[in-house]
């Protein structure tokens, strides 16, 4: 164990255990998605499967998650610093808000059920703006808050050396 | 040469403490939507042929009672899925810098790991996704929904195994209070992650964060399948008292095609099969009958639920008519002729519960037709789109 933390590795005892369950498990997976390619209706086409699921992983590591540390590095390069955590939390809010809401603001999926009231029966945009409306709010309550404590604590000077 | 150099992730989030947390959040939600997901799906597709192991009809040890409880298990799936995606991104944030290691591969096992990722990222990704896609009705894709979210989870329950095993070290350390400290070179936070806020997200307050999105995420789409929160549902693509007599509509009859033979005057309804005799009822015959109220949820897949008044005659009192065996197994078909879900065979214990209806009315009236006029299976405990509409035909088994 000492020596397992010292390298910064679990044993190899738990790491093979978990390769071995995992990798039966996973293994399931593959043959379970291979048996139903070619089943008609109700079947996987491995490529626009493979696409989604590889595809996923290429869109978050090589745009997304870039985008979200240029901008992360971009407000703590901020001043007043106060500012930095409220923005840093209504920016998240809102792009995890949006990107949730976004489909729905479109109508995706109504025309999937036409004549079918019941499917998105509820007014998105002013929804998306209510919880935005919320967001910020709390946003500018947390900086008038880090304003005020900030002075009372020595303006927190030492906090902005780099981004 | 790494193609970053030392100290270009300076975002002191960046760190075991968060990532280790935000796992175990992680890996709880995934569990969840996992047991409840794979239950569902075994219960809604036993004649798949992607079923190799449970074709056999082990299903129907699903039981009728207690009545809510697929709607609790399919609720608790897409309340857990959704809460988990603003868990999962900030996940990936904390830990991107990994994503750069140099050099890229250190050592046998930590290729392995390395090698896993994909399968777990990019299967928590398109699990998410695809999830939230489905309970919107958006198909943006060529392959079948279920199937293919189906076993992308158990590829990615599988890689989650790994990760865990892999990292359990890392998570027992940081549990214990002993987490190790990254260099933070953007703020003067201290050594314990209590840092001065005025440098931006703490390590702890990205755990608020985090958790609070999560929260935010679930209030606002709870309220489908959790009627006294329905006001609180701002982004849920369903409303429980929204639709034909107060509910929401899965399939339509224009949809499904089925207006001209539902609202067909000479309609009866056909009871086949192992019996003693063969039955043929209109729907005077079966008002005729004595008729079983019963307070019921209809719980869809997508996650959301109503709970509804419901009127008709007990398919167990069919049974007895037409001279079946008790606890028989029975199917009971739609008028509708295409599409996945025309029929739906009920199980002993489906069949013996005086709850399970032919149903004729609803909250007093009877049926809208996209709620399966003039009859539809109503049963306890119940995937909704197992709960037959437009019934022509009741068959023994």
């Amino acid at each position: 164990m000492t020596r397992a933390r010292q390298r910064d590795e679990p044993s190899p005892r738990v790491f093979w255990a978990g390769v071995v369950l995992g990798g039966a498990v996973v293994g399931w997976g593959v043959f379970g998605l291979l048996e139903s390619r070619d089943v008609s209706v109700t079947g996987v086409n491995l490529r626009p499967w493979l696409i989604w699921f590889l595809g996923a992983v290429i869109v978050h590591d090589a745009v997304v998650a870039p985008l979200v540390h240029l901008v992360g590095s971009g407000v703590r390069r901020l001043r007043p610093v106060a500012l930095r955590t409220p923005l840093q939390i209504g920016l998240a809010l809102t792009a995890l808000l949006v990107l949730f809401s976004f489909p729905l603001l479109r109508g995706y999926g109504v025309g999937t059920q036409p004549g079918n009231a019941s499917v998105q029966p509820v007014d998105y945009a002013t929804s998306l703006l209510v919880l935005l409306g919320v967001t910020w709010t709390l946003a500018a309550g947390l900086a008038v808050y880090e304003a005020l404590h900030a002075k009372g604590s020595g303006e927190g000077s030492n906090a902005d050396n780099g981004g | 040469m790494p193609p970053f150099q030392k100290g270009s992730f300076r975002s002191r989030l960046h760190d075991e403490g968060p990532a280790a947390w935000l796992g175990i959040a992680l890996g709880v939600t995934f569990t969840i939507c996992f047991v409840t997901g794979v239950t569902s799906h075994l219960i809604q597709h036993t004649t798949l042929r992607t079923q190799p192991l449970f074709n056999a009809g082990g299903w129907s040890l699903w039981p009728a009672r207690p009545a809510g409880l697929y709607r609790l298990s399919q609720g608790l799936h897409v309340a857990t899925g959704i809460a988990a995606i603003p868990l999962l991104l900030v996940k990936l944030f904390v830990v991107y810098h990994h994503l750069w290691q140099w050099p890229p591969v250190r050592g046998l096992r930590n290729a392995v790991e390395r090698a896993s990722l994909p399968l777990l990222v990019g299967g928590s990704l398109f699990l998410l996704a695809t999830g939230v896609q489905n309970i919107f009705y958006w198909y943006a894709w060529r392959f079948f929904f279920p199937t293919a979210h189906y076993w992308a989870a158990w590829i990615t329950i599988g890689a989650l195994v790994m990760h865990v095993f892999a990292k359990a070290h890392i998570t027992r350390r940081v549990v214990g209070g002993r987490a190790r400290r990254r260099e933070a070179p953007d703020s003067t936070a201290g050594a314990d992650g209590h840092g001065p806020l005025t440098g931006g997200l703490t390590r702890r307050s990205v755990l608020t964060l985090a958790g609070g999105a999560s929260g935010l995420f679930v209030l606002s789409t709870v309220g489908q399948t959790v009627a006294p929160l329905e006001r609180l549902a701002l982004l849920a693509p369903r409303r429980p008292s929204i639709g034909p007599q107060g509910f929401p509509v899965n399939k339509t009859a224009a949809g499904a095609g089925v207006v001209q033979a539902a609202m067909d005057e000479g309609w009866t309804v056909k009871i086949v099969g192992r019996v003693a005799r063969e039955l043929e009822l209109s729907l005077a015959d079966l008002r005729a009958l004595r008729l079983r109220e019963e307070e019921l949820p209809i719980a869809c897949v997508e996650g959301w639920s109503a709970s509804v008044r419901w009127r008709g005659v007990p398919i167990r009192d069919l049974l007895v008519m037409a001279g079946g065996a008790e606890g028989s197994r029975v199917k009971v078909s739609s008028l509708q002729r295409n599409g996945l879900y025309t029929s739906s065979t009920l199980g002993a214990a489906h069949t013996s519960d005086p709850a399970t209806l032919l149903a004729l009315e609803v909250e007093g009236e009877p049926l809208h037709i996209d709620h399966g006029f003039p009859a539809r299976l109503i049963a306890p405990n119940l995937p909704g789109v197992l709960n037959t509409k437009w019934v022509g035909t009741v068959e023994v088994l």
